[in-house]
């Protein structure tokens, strides 16, 4: 793509959707370190997305109508229960920001959907550029060992909790984590895949102190989060403390199929 | 009802919602999307699918053209009856309120204000995940279009929301 010849908002909107050469990107990162507006800019283009899936998903909540399940030979109440989550693009688009920088502003929305930059500034959870938890981090310990409402406290002053263990499709087990800095915090997915905790989804945004709302009880996990566990999330239901306490005790075993 | 018929019901079965979402956000209202939505699963059955086809693009066109036809014809109506051109030639997609909690009255409302070629390209790769080139290819345009598109309807967005209002520091 020719840089020169797209404006910003195109690069931004480009940039968003991972649709730029390794170069562009690069060149709107650093900007995006020394521009704030640029940065407030790329915030709104996310805000937008996340309020255009939540305005869709409202859709899905509409039963289908009728006529059409006759043609294709489904009941109404066969079908009005069926759970269709939405194609996420969270993986594919997953390190894009400056983790540090995404978690320096406020937000709109709340939330940042956010991601990790290739060349990622250091992270204080311990998340590697390549969006794996970094072993002996809090963020890792507390997935290792961390069992479900059971907040654990960080070095940094931060409090870890976890939320949700769950099998995901392809048998891995995962952690809906959140993590609340104060001013700032995250909350996400992380799947335990071949040994490490790899992250998922990831979503930025103010902390309690900064009046966000970002504990799971207040009703207000991240469109992008709640998206990745409907996505991956397989035909187990989560696992219960007991659950959680004997996999962890077993190393986190798979569970046999 | 022959095996492959059946396999074909349940596929489209499958993609329902998708097709739904994409024919709101052409459509701009539910009423119309539901009825843009029977005619693609009506088209999709009585005609088929090439066997080499991947079923959710090629539904999404068949869903595209059909709305594109029906576009055309409310035109020629409205010409015959000299009537106003009014809203539903253009589809629609975003307005003042667009974050939140919504009803699906107010979604409707969000669905107001936005061209509708804008509107479905923010909906297939926003919504439905695709990339550029997936989206060029079920609504056959260039990818640099896609994009451009894809921009303008993010900064029409966060133009009507007023996201940016404040101050930028």
């Amino acid at each position: 793509m020719e840089q020169t010849e797209l404006d910003d908002d195109t690069l931004l909107s480009a940039y968003l959707d991972g649709e730029l050469t390794d170069d562009e990107a690069d060149g709107i990162t650093e900007r995006l370190a020394r521009e704030p507006a640029l940065m407030r800019r790329l915030e709104a283009m996310q805000s937008v997305d996340t309020a255009t899936r939540q305005a869709f998903e409202k859709l899905d909540e509409q039963p289908m109508p009728a006529a059409v399940l006759d043609m294709l030979g489904a009941s109404a109440s066969k079908t009005s229960a069926t759970v269709v989550p939405f194609p996420q693009r969270i993986v594919r688009n997953f390190a894009q920001l400056p983790v540090a920088l995404a978690a320096s502003v406020a937000l709109v929305a709340g939330f940042l959907v956010s991601n990790v930059l290739r060349e990622a500034p250091t992270d204080p959870y311990g998340i590697t550029p390549a969006g794996l938890v970094a072993a002996g981090s809090d963020l890792h310990e507390l997935l290792e060992h961390g069992i479900s409402a059971e907040p654990q406290a960080f070095a940094d002053g931060a409090t870890g909790e976890l939320l949700l263990t769950f099998e995901d499709k392809a048998g891995d087990w995962c952690r809906h984590l959140v993590v609340d800095g104060g001013e700032h915090g995250v909350q996400g997915v992380a799947c335990r895949r071949d040994g490490s905790w790899q992250i998922e989804a990831l979503s930025y945004g103010r902390g309690m102190d900064a009046g966000g709302p970002f504990r799971q009880a207040s009703g207000t996990t991240p469109a992008a989060v709640d998206s990745a566990i409907g996505a991956l999330i397989g035909p187990r239901d989560p696992l219960g403390t007991d659950e959680e306490k004997a996999l962890i005790s077993d190393t986190w075993e798979k569970s046999e199929k | 009802m022959d095996r492959k018929l059946d396999k074909r019901q349940q596929e489209l079965l499958d993609i329902l919602p998708n097709i739904r979402r994409f024919a709101l956000s052409l459509a701009g209202n539910v009423a119309d999307a539901d009825d843009l939505l029977q005619s693609t699963v009506e088209r999709l059955l009585t005609r088929g699918l090439p066997d080499d086809a991947d079923v959710l693009p090629w539904s999404l066109k068949v869903c595209r053209n059909l709305w594109i036809d029906e576009v055309r014809s409310r035109k020629v109506r409205r010409e015959a009856s000299e009537e106003p051109a009014v809203v539903g030639e253009q589809s629609y997609c975003g307005e003042q309120q667009v974050l939140g909690e919504l009803t699906l009255e107010e979604v409707q409302g969000v669905l107001a204000g936005m061209p509708d070629e804008q509107c479905a390209v923010l909906e297939l790769v926003a919504v439905e995940g695709y990339s550029y080139k997936e989206a060029a290819s079920v609504l056959e345009i260039p990818i640099g279009t896609v994009m451009s598109r894809l921009a303008r309807a993010r900064t029409a967005l966060i133009e009507r929301s007023k996201l940016l209002d404040a101050p930028v520091h």
